[in-house]
C-alpha cells in the first residue's frame, strides 16, 4: 500500500520509467466516453436551435411562458467554473503530494454541490411559476438539457466525493485521477455552452 | 411480357426521380418558408455534419502530438 506522501509522478515511475508520458487507458477511454457526451448535448443543442427559430412570432420564450433567471443562474455559473478552477489547482498541487491537493479537491466538490443545489431551487421556483415539461416546448426543451446536465453534474460530483478518501489515504492511482478531472472539466465547460444557448 | 432485371428497375427509378421537380428534392421542414428557418437548419446541419470529424481529428492529432 502507498504511504500518503506519494507523488503521482512516484506512482507512474512505479509501473515503467517512460509511463508518465503515456495516455492512461482511463484517460483515453474517459476522452471517448465525454466526445459521445458532447455529440448527445450536441443533438440537444441542435433540436432546440431549431425549436427556438421555429417558434410562431419569433418570440422566446413563448408567450405565457416565465422567464428564465439569467441573474442567478449567471452566479451559479461563476461558481461552477470557481469549482474547475479548484479542480485544477488540485491536479497541480497533486504533483507535489497529495496532502496538498486535498484542501482544493474538497472546495471543488463543494462548489460542485453547491451548484446542484441552487439549480435544484431554481427548478422548484420555475415549477411553481407554471414551466413544467408540458408547458411548453420551452419548458421541454429547458428540463430536458439542464436536466441532462444537472444529472452529469450530480455523477461527476459523486465521483469527485469517491475519489476524496482514496486521495485522503494516499492510495489513489493518477489515472483515475486524471480521468476524474476529464469529466469534471466536461460538466464545468459544457454549462456556460447550455446557459448562453437556453438561458439567454 | 418483358421481364426486367434488377439493374433496370433500378436505373429507370432513378432516371424517374430525376424528372421530379426540383421542389420535391428539398425537405418540406427545412426549405419551405422562412428563410431564417432554412438558414437555422443548414447551420446545424453544418455544425452536426462537423462536430464528429473535428472532435475525432482533433483527439488523433493530440494523441500524434503526444507520442511524436
Amino acid at each position: 500500500m502507498s504511504s500518503p506522501a506519494t507523488t503521482i509522478e512516484s506512482r507512474v515511475s512505479e509501473h515503467a520509467p517512460d509511463a508518465g508520458k503515456r495516455l492512461p487507458n482511463s484517460v483515453l477511454a474517459m476522452i471517448i466516453f465525454v466526445v459521445t457526451e458532447i455529440m448527445f448535448f450536441a443533438a440537444l443543442m441542435s433540436a432546440h436551435t431549431i425549436a427556438r427559430a421555429t417558434v410562431p412570432g419569433g418570440v422566446w420564450p413563448p408567450a405565457g411562458q416565465p422567464r428564465l433567471p439569467v441573474e442567478r443562474t449567471a452566479f451559479n455559473t461563476a461558481m461552477l467554473l470557481f469549482s474547475g478552477v479548484l479542480l485544477f489547482i488540485s491536479s497541480r498541487r497533486a504533483r507535489d503530494g497529495y496532502e496538498k491537493a486535498r484542501a482544493y479537491l474538497a472546495g471543488a466538490i463543494a462548489t460542485g454541490i453547491a451548484f446542484v443545489l441552487l439549480q435544484g431551487v431554481e427548478w422548484v421556483a420555475l415549477l411553481r411559476e407554471g414551466l413544467t415539461m408540458q408547458s411548453s416546448t420551452h419548458g421541454a426543451f429547458f428540463y430536458l438539457i439542464v436536466g441532462a446536465h444537472a444529472l452529469h453534474a450530480v455523477v461527476a460530483v459523486a465521483i469527485l466525493t469517491a475519489i476524496y478518501f482514496p486521495m485522503r489515504r494516499g492510495t489513489l492511482a493518477p489515472s483515475t485521477f486524471a480521468a476524474t478531472q476529464v469529466f469534471w472539466y466536461f460538466v464545468v465547460l459544457l454549462w456556460p455552452v447550455i446557459y448562453l444557448r437556453v438561458y439567454l | 411480357m418483358c421481364r426486367l432485371n434488377f439493374v433496370s428497375r433500378f436505373l429507370i427509378a432513378v432516371g424517374g426521380t430525376s424528372l421530379i421537380p426540383a421542389a420535391a428534392w428539398s425537405c418540406p421542414a427545412c426549405m419551405v418558408g422562412d428563410p431564417k428557418t432554412a438558414a437555422t437548419y443548414f447551420g446545424m446541419t453544418v455544425v452536426m455534419s462537423a462536430l464528429p470529424i473535428l472532435l475525432v481529428c482533433g483527439i488523433g492529432y493530440w494523441l500524434w502530438r503526444r507520442h511524436s
